[in-house]
């Protein structure tokens, strides 16, 4: 070996036959030794995979997660820096691959966020007398930033249900598709991940400031939604509950309306 | 050159999730310092983080990574070495550690520490690699030798030569890691003793122990089982060598309880006391 582009191309032939899984049966030495790397590289990495979902690994049972698992790492090489993040697509995944139990796919989105917000950065929370202090007038231009912990999810079946069945261990309720969407808040206190779901009035307002909007916009598409002189009360006592469940991590008065 | 090695932290343990409480009971615990697998908190907050300031607070910490993949034809990832960074800074690492391997190419992780081929070629490329991230890191990087199961038939020197000539290139100080010394003996069939005497004294800051296990022919580097008394023998002649280094048992699968970690810590403790003895 005697350039850069020699030790390229002898990593790129050996990573291609870890990837292609050699097999161990043969009886040439080398070919048993490389094969050891192959079977460690997929042990460890259904076993990261197991660890991203343990949920989902439970409810679809051993057998049927370690096929799945084979599948998605063969189409899904890891490129993530920390095993950690070997199954940042399994949802995305699961829903085109298991297009007919779409719950499968929302499963290990709903799993996958939830280990997100259990290790997302840290960041300062926003106490609520800060906002209580802003004068009347400012608080339609007022904008906000959420947690890093904080996400949103629109899910079309009951998977939250069937990962809260598995979690407690009882027995998990059919798999079945809604007839209307169902709107999540996934997010951390203190140290635990959190999740509920919103109605489809706290949704908008909620989504009207996670995009970016100022509290006066998210009034606006609530009085949209359903018009009524208590928007604003109504907004001001969602807005008093995202604070007080650590969602929110600093807000500013936008300039420019 | 000086021997300019950081004191020993004397004997410690890999800091893993099962024990954290453990470590953090309120009565004394008999670690020295602790190692952390630096992936498991990199750009991450909540739980993981917390744990690791609250050990930080009672303990020395030493960062120690499976990512860099110095050797890999790949470019340097710098995104993840400013990271890194932020992270011994943040909690004050003694030093920070990784491994003589590749983990992938072409953008691909393996998530595997594979061995590069020792040639002139690669020793060029990965010691101006090792200069450019102590750049970034802003400080001497340890670098460990690892495991291994095949060898490439272009190697133009021995694994020890090629870690020497390495460090005295890019300045780096080296983490022996006993255990894999010993697997790779056996696997490849070199002496582990000539191994050990051809490494820089003054370069060694730290040392790993570990347990393995057997597959036909071929040990595996497992992380899973007690310290062999093969790998003590090895340890007794590198305390011989290299004199007092921070030292510290991995075990990664099959966790006992940290009392009997505690145990095997002893017997490094009195294998390296009855070393000095012997030599003061």
């Amino acid at each position: 070996m005697s350039s850069a582009t020699d030790l390229l191309e002898l990593q790129r032939a050996f990573q291609e036959r870890v990837l292609g899984g050699d097999p161990i049966e043969s009886n040439r030495g080398q070919d048993i030794r490389i094969g050891i790397y192959a079977n460690a590289y997929r042990l460890r990495l259904l076993e990261a995979l197991a660890h991203n979902f343990p949920m989902l690994e439970q409810y679809l049972h051993g057998d049927e997660f370690v096929r799945i698992g084979r599948d998605y790492l063969a189409d899904h090489p890891s490129t993530a820096i920390s095993v950690r993040d070997v199954g940042a697509q399994l949802a995305d995944w699961l829903s085109d691959h298991c297009a007919g139990e779409p719950w499968l796919g929302e499963f290990a989105r709903f799993e996958w966020a939830l280990a997100n917000a259990f290790d997302a950065r840290d960041s300062e929370v926003l106490p609520l007398e800060r906002v209580s202090a802003i004068a009347a007038d400012d608080w339609a231009r007022m904008t906000f930033a959420f947690t890093p912990a904080t996400q949103r999810l629109t899910l079309h079946t009951n998977a939250p249900q069937l990962y809260r069945a598995v979690a407690h261990d009882e027995v998990a309720p059919r798999a079945h598709e809604l007839d209307t969407s169902c709107e999540w808040l996934i997010w951390r206190r203190e140290t635990a991940a959190q999740y509920r779901s919103l109605t489809e009035l706290e949704a908008l307002a909620f989504d009207a400031l996670f995009n970016g909007g100022t509290f006066g916009d998210a009034c606006e598409v609530m009085f949209d939604h359903s018009a009524g002189d208590q928007i604003a009360v109504h907004a001001a006592a969602f807005l008093k509950r995202w604070l007080e469940d650590e969602l929110i991590a600093a807000h500013a008065i936008d300039s420019r309306s | 050159m000086n021997d300019d090695r950081a004191p020993s932290l004397g004997f410690g343990l890999g800091a893993r999730p099962v024990h954290y409480e453990s470590l953090l009971d309120e009565g004394r615990v008999a670690v020295d310092w602790l190692e952390a697998l630096t992936e498991n908190y990199l750009g991450l907050g909540g739980q993981p983080l917390r744990f690791l300031e609250r050990l930080r607070e009672r303990y020395p910490i030493v960062l120690h990574g499976v990512s860099l993949s110095i050797g890999s034809a790949d470019p340097l990832n710098i995104e993840y070495l400013r990271d890194v960074r932020a992270l011994a800074d943040r909690i004050e690492a003694s030093w920070i550690s990784d491994h003589l391997c590749w983990t992938g190419v072409d953008g691909i992780n393996l998530h595997d520490l594979l061995p590069v081929p020792f040639t002139e070629t690669a020793l060029a490329h990965i010691a101006s690699r090792i200069s450019q991230t102590q750049e970034i890191l802003g400080r001497q990087l340890l670098i460990e030798n690892v495991s291994s199961y095949v060898e490439f038939d272009a190697a133009d020197m021995p694994e020890q030569e090629f870690l020497a000539e390495l460090a005295r290139r890019s300045d780096c100080l080296l983490l022996l890691d006993v255990n894999n010394v010993y697997v790779s003996s056996v696997n490849h069939g070199f002496e582990p003793r000539a191994y050990l005497n051809g490494l820089p004294s003054e370069r060694v800051q730290q040392i790993h122990l570990a347990g393995h296990s057997r597959q036909g022919a071929l040990l595996i580097d497992t992380h899973d089982a007690p310290i062999c008394e093969a790998v003590w023998d090895l340890y007794a002649h590198a305390v011989d060598r290299f004199g007092s280094v921070s030292t510290m048992i991995e075990r990664d699968d099959n966790i006992p309880a940290l009392g009997d970690l505690l145990d095997e810590l002893d017997h490094a403790r009195a294998i390296a006391a009855s070393i000095r003895s012997k030599a003061a």
